[in-house]
């Protein structure tokens, strides 16, 4: 799906203000961006001023932008919910209509019965973690489902009834594959550098170790939010996307998914993958030491997939696809 | 990481707008009584259709109440909804369609009324926004204003095309108007919001290369 660069040298101002990478550029400039637009400014000197009057139209136009608040989003829902079950079909007779209502109140107090019993339920929190070398599936009070790589952390509150938002901290990575709920409660996963991954229904991946957090998205929408420069930033991620966040600057490009998520079946596939790379995994999931006398190999690539089995059997499927050799001692591996 | 090239070549040229192949999946569910489907349009579309609302017409519920019409009806006539190319094209259309009649509704019963009351009321003089400090801020504030200064149909246009994206052949047919109408009429919108924003522009300009 690769797509020729658009020239922009005769978009008029129009052009411009309805242009996805133009806009994406005036509203989370980062340094791909910015460095694009640097040179297409000096390239085009008589377009600069044409540029800036964009730019402030989309950001103004952007502040001029009216949204309900939650509360008319989901009271308006509840108006269209009450009626369409009122008038279900205009030819109903009444008779069933009458039906509609009765089940609608015997419904209304069993809600309300299980309303009070979660009420007196105080929520608790739980935390699941994962080892080196080894991977958990985690069913969600939702019933949404969490799978659990190596050396994880995953914690939430047993009870969402009544919550805002259905929230997860995560440390390490995880795949999710999220229940849409008919009442919108938000799914949110938030991770140690102050990244928010909103969800509706979705399956996706995070990982989420030392300063950085990649999101990988396989199906859905999710929106990210994260700081930027003391204010926050959103963005809405398209799946087959990636969307890594790391010193405070988010990139975002095209992957294929299944390289990043193939973990969860217990495999790895590899694509033009550098054995840098893969140690950097091996020592995230395996919680092994590497050690390598000639840097130069790091930059050697594999393609293909390989299972995924314990850090002695790993290490030693490296060593044949890259033809190195590798001694273990103790806990520490040594590449020659 | 990806490189400069990379993200030029991968970019997403659909980026912000929903692909349109997947409105279509779920206009499909909603045909056949999927509710999951139709709870989805509505998260998709409600707020962008309220933005929508609201620069035609400044009334908050007037503008909820439609959109809770829009989606009541599209529910109930659900199995005799014909495939579309564009369910956002169709949403638009039938949201314009149903608010024009509730404010030609209200006009005969309140008699006319000038909705942009509120907005010129919050109009802030131009010395407000020489003496103030922050351009920038002070510059998107002041497209928001020059926005409720161009005319009705000029600030349509534009809500359409820059939140929404449209066509402008789809535009034709929402707006009622011919295709080459649109095409001046954006050009004449962009005209005057230029400048009505043109101090301010030029102080900013100047500021940017200080």
């Amino acid at each position: 799906m690769n797509q020729e660069p658009i020239d922009y040298s005769n978009f008029s101002i129009e052009d411009f203000i309805t242009d996805p990478f133009f806009k994406e550029w005036v509203i989370y400039s980062d340094p791909i961006h910015d460095e694009f637009w640097m040179a297409w400014k000096e390239n085009n000197p008589t377009k600069v001023q044409m540029l800036e009057e964009a730019r402030t139209l989309v950001l103004g136009l952007r502040k001029s932008k009216m949204e309900m608040e939650p509360k008319e989003l989901l009271s308006v829902w509840n108006a269209i919910q009450k009626d369409t079950k009122m008038h279900p079909n205009s030819s109903e007779l009444k008779s069933s209509k009458f039906i509609n209502w009765f089940a609608a109140s015997v419904v209304a107090s069993i809600v309300l019965v299980i309303g009070t019993i979660f009420w007196s339920i105080q929520p608790n929190t739980i935390e699941y973690r994962t080892g080196y070398g080894e991977t958990k599936e985690i069913i969600l009070p939702d019933s949404s489902r969490v799978i659990l790589n190596s050396n994880s952390k995953l914690t939430f509150e047993d009870n969402w009834e009544g919550q805002t938002a259905r929230e997860i901290w995560l440390e390490g990575e995880a795949f999710f594959s999220v229940v849409h709920k008919e009442d919108h409660q938000p799914f949110k996963v938030l991770s140690s550098q102050n990244v928010a991954i909103e969800v509706l229904g979705t399956e996706f991946n995070v990982y989420n170790r030392a300063q950085e957090t990649e999101v990988v998205l396989t199906s859905g929408l999710v929106t990210l939010s994260f700081p930027v420069k003391e204010k926050e930033g959103k963005i809405l991620m398209n799946p087959g996307e990636l969307v890594e966040f790391k010193e405070s600057k988010f990139q975002r490009k095209k992957v294929n998914t299944s390289l990043y998520t193939s973990w969860k079946d217990k495999v790895l596939h590899l694509d033009e993958t550098s054995l840098g790379e893969i140690i950097k995994m091996a020592k995230n999931n395996y919680g092994i030491d590497v050690e390598i006398e000639d840097k130069s190999i790091l930059a050697q690539t594999a393609s293909g997939s390989m299972p995924l089995g314990d850090a002695d059997n790993f290490m030693d499927q490296i060593s044949k696809v890259f033809s190195i050799e590798i001694q273990k001692e103790k806990n520490k591996y040594l590449i020659k | 990481m990806s490189s400069t090239v990379d993200l030029l070549i991968s970019r997403n040229p659909k980026f912000n707008s929903r692909p349109q192949s997947e409105d279509r999946a779920l206009w499909q569910s909603l045909r056949k009584g999927n509710n999951l489907a139709f709870s989805n349009l509505y998260q998709r579309y409600s707020n962008l259709l309220f933005n929508y609302g609201m620069h035609i017409c400044y009334n908050r519920e007037l503008v909820k109440d439609c959109i809770q019409e829009l989606f009541t009806n599209l529910w109930n006539k659900r199995e005799t909804l014909s495939e579309v190319t564009s369910v956002k094209f169709y949403l638009f259309k039938s949201f314009r369609n149903l608010l024009i009649l509730h404010i030609n509704k209200d006009r005969k019963i309140f008699g006319d009324f000038n909705e942009n009351q509120e907005f010129e009321q919050s109009e802030p003089s131009i010395e407000n926004i020489i003496l103030a400090s922050d351009f920038m801020k002070e510059n998107e504030d002041r497209v928001s204003d020059a926005l409720q200064k161009i005319s009705k149909r000029q600030r349509e246009i534009l809500i359409l095309k820059f939140f929404n994206d449209l066509s402008y052949s789809e535009i034709a047919t929402i707006m009622g108007i011919s295709s080459a109408s649109t095409h001046n009429l954006m050009s004449k919108a962009l005209q005057c919001m230029k400048s009505v924003m043109k101090i301010v522009l030029m102080t900013g300009f100047l500021h940017y290369f200080l």
